[in-house]
């Protein structure tokens, strides 16, 4: 399938960018579309203007299941927000109910401005992409990019122009007479993105849109939908349970468990400060170690392991008693001589190559071996499995939470 | 070793043999009526003695032959619409699964399926001499439909089943109201299921015989009918000639409705 990809990312992007200064649209409010700028000059292009979106304690319950309990979440105007969780934590209902095919119990929808909480998912004008495409498979790909023009009545040849532009701010201009069926599954996707914003909705949804691609051609198109975002300016709700999708594309994260939203920020604040233990488990990969509070020092908490060993790390005001230390493998240094200060000594288990980076695997008398991401492994050469080591981490860098 | 191997080559020699077997048994007394149909004798006989069309000519001479077929291809035309546009919407609406008793309403639109035709019959016939309607058009018209109903319920929830309800969800985010989904979205992809549920649903109608013998009148009979009246006065050769038209205009519909669905499935993949 990766093969079968026409165009190259970076290049399918410059006609896009010439174009942008030469013709503008504009979204009134009464849904016409006006057009500034020569008409003549040049091929138009999509342009979008995004809309901010507020989600306003929205509830929806399912029987005794709460698939929103009560999610407020505010989205800026040409922000890309990931909603990320596992299967059952609400993001797909939260995004359904923005959407309008979920109507929730309580709450409201706030979209550019419009309470669309009652309105019907055709009447929202937003774009959306579903996970396996939904392209029509009856009509060739003008046609489906022509969909959503059609059923704002626009004539048939300002769609051609209009799907045509759209087609190669995708980067597949001349694919217009193909049927989905001729294409591969990267193509598709491309294909439901330019029917999705051919109509410059102010915002765009997005269901887990690459789940459905293989690795290569994920990664690629994760870079790609994101560099379009930004040059299209679009507002993107981006539903993911993929949490390296939601790191590298979004430019804030919703984290979602049992329906309610649990924690939102940047990737970074994200995966550095993680609020509660979910997040840290649910965000990257972390160590958790049980033990017991033994009060702070300076600004560290210090914890008293089940083995015995006396760390530190961030803990949130008042933490006492029973708890439990995250850190992640990556912020753990090795080192083969104790050194200066705290440290927590343990067995080298197992070192495992893992190509850009090493898994060290340490056994410290707990449930599970420690496991630690080095850059390196050169350090280790010539240690056994059973040599002993000492692990350090910056008190910054682990996290505190009640056990 | 060559057990397996033998096997293997065993398996679908004796598939071929078994296909070969079904053909012949089930297709043979069938397709033997076309060449009698082509004789020139005036009884059945096989092999025909030399080959002429005369009893193709008597058929379409014939006033009441010709009665009889007008109005049962008139009958199963509008008995196939009527079930048309009854089993699309409720086809639809099962695929929803909004619908309270959903069991219930699926058994009794199965029902003339499985019941034996004679049982349906007597209970159309009490109903409709009651309500003066044995020997109308409508009265063979609704009997046949109900008959055919089950046919195109069945081909039509097939092919529903199939359909992504991604698509649904698609056009409506693209701005379509349901009736723009159902007639630019739905409806074409549905179209060849429906063609070929309509073929099944015309054949059904157009070759019911229990019900039809029980639904006729002297004056005005189906073709069915007519052909069992004229086994039993005298059985001339326009009944193989009557047969074999009826065999081609199967051969066709299923043909044509076979035809579209595959142009379908080569144009767009497994819908």
């Amino acid at each position: 399938m990766g093969g079968g990809e026409p165009r190259g990312s970076a290049r399918s992007l410059e006609p896009l960018a010439c174009a942008l200064s030469e013709t503008a649209w504009t979204f009134l409010p009464n849904r016409t579309v006006v057009m500034s700028g020569s008409e003549k000059n040049g091929p138009r292009t999509v342009m979008l203007r995004g809309g901010a979106v507020s989600v306003e304690g929205a509830k929806r319950h399912f029987g005794s299941v709460k698939a929103l309990d009560g999610v407020s979440i505010e989205v800026a105007a040409g922000e890309f927000l990931a909603l990320l969780g596992p299967s059952g934590s609400g993001k797909t209902t939260l995004l359904m109910t923005i959407a309008g095919f979920e109507m929730p119990d309580e709450g409201r929808i706030i979209v550019d401005g419009r309470d669309v909480t009652g309105f019907a998912p055709n009447a929202r004008n937003l774009g959306m992409v579903f996970q396996r495409y939904a392209l029509f498979p009856h009509m060739n790909v003008r046609d489906n990019i022509g969909f959503p023009l059609r059923m704002r009545g626009i004539a048939e040849g300002e769609r051609r122009k209009r799907a045509e532009a759209a087609l190669e701010t995708v980067g597949l201009e001349g694919y217009g007479d193909r049927l989905p069926a001729q294409l591969s599954g990267g193509q598709q996707q491309r294909v439901a993105l330019a029917r999705a914003i051919v109509y410059e909705p102010p915002v765009l949804l997005m269901d887990e849109p690459l789940s459905a691609l293989d690795k290569n051609l994920r990664e690629r198109m994760r870079l790609e939908i994101k560099r379009l975002q930004k040059q299209l300016g679009i507002t993107v709700i981006f539903v993911t349970h993929d949490q390296e999708e939601a790191l590298v594309m979004a430019d804030r994260i919703a984290v979602m468990d049992q329906g309610k939203l649990v924690q939102e920020g940047g990737p970074r604040a994200l995966y550095e400060r993680p609020a509660n233990a979910f997040v840290a488990g649910f965000l990257g990969e972390t160590n958790f170690i049980d033990g017991t509070m033994e009060g702070l020092e300076g600004e560290a908490g210090m914890i008293r392991l089940s083995n015995g060993a006396r760390v530190s790390g961030r803990a949130p005001a008042g933490l006492t008693g029973r708890a439990r230390i995250s850190v992640r493998p990556e912020y753990i240094a090795v080192h083969t001589r104790k050194p200066e200060g705290f440290s927590m000594e343990v067995r080298l288990q197992e070192v495992i190559f893992a190509g850009a980076s090493t898994i060290v695997l340490a056994e410290a008398g707990l449930a599970e071996p420690i496991n630690i991401r080095v850059a390196s492994s050169a350090a280790l050469d010539g240690r056994l499995p059973g040599d002993p080591l000492w692990l350090t981490w910056r008190s910054d860098d682990a996290c505190l939470f009640a056990a | 070793m060559s057990a397996v191997l033998s096997r293997k080559t065993f398996r679908p020699r004796l598939a071929t043999l078994m296909t070969m077997l079904v053909v012949v048994f089930l297709l043979l007394p069938t397709i033997i009526v076309i060449p009698v149909s082509f004789g020139s004798e005036k009884y059945l006989q096989f092999p025909p003695k030399d080959w002429s069309l005369v009893w193709y000519r008597a058929f379409f001479a014939d006033r009441e032959w010709m009665e009889a077929t007008r109005l049962s291809v008139i009958v199963a035309g509008l008995a196939t619409l009527l079930a048309t546009l009854l089993a699309l919407p409720l086809t639809l609406v099962f695929a929803r699964g909004k619908l309270p008793a959903s069991g219930a309403i699926k058994a009794l639109v199965l029902a003339p399926m499985i019941l034996p035709h004679i049982v349906t019959a007597v209970g159309l016939y009490i109903t409709f001499a009651r309500w003066g309607l044995t020997g109308t058009v409508f009265g063979f018209v609704v009997a046949m439909a109900v008959l055919a109903l089950p046919f195109l319920f069945l081909t039509l929830s097939a092919a529903v089943s199939k359909l992504d309800p991604a698509l649904d969800m698609a056009a409506a985010s693209l701005g379509a109201s349901r009736f723009a989904t159902f007639r630019l979205v739905t409806f074409p992809l549905l179209l060849p299921a429906i063609l070929a549920g309509m073929a099944f649903a015309f054949i059904t109608a157009l070759d019911e015989a229990v019900v039809s013998n029980f639904l006729s009148s002297s004056i005005s009979k189906t073709l069915m009918k007519k052909m069992f009246e004229d086994i039993d006065f005298d059985v001339s050769p326009i009944i193989a000639a009557v047969s074999t038209l009826i065999i081609l205009a199967t051969f066709v519909l299923v043909g044509v409705a076979q035809l579209v669905r595959t142009i379908q499935t080569r144009r767009m993949g497994k819908v």
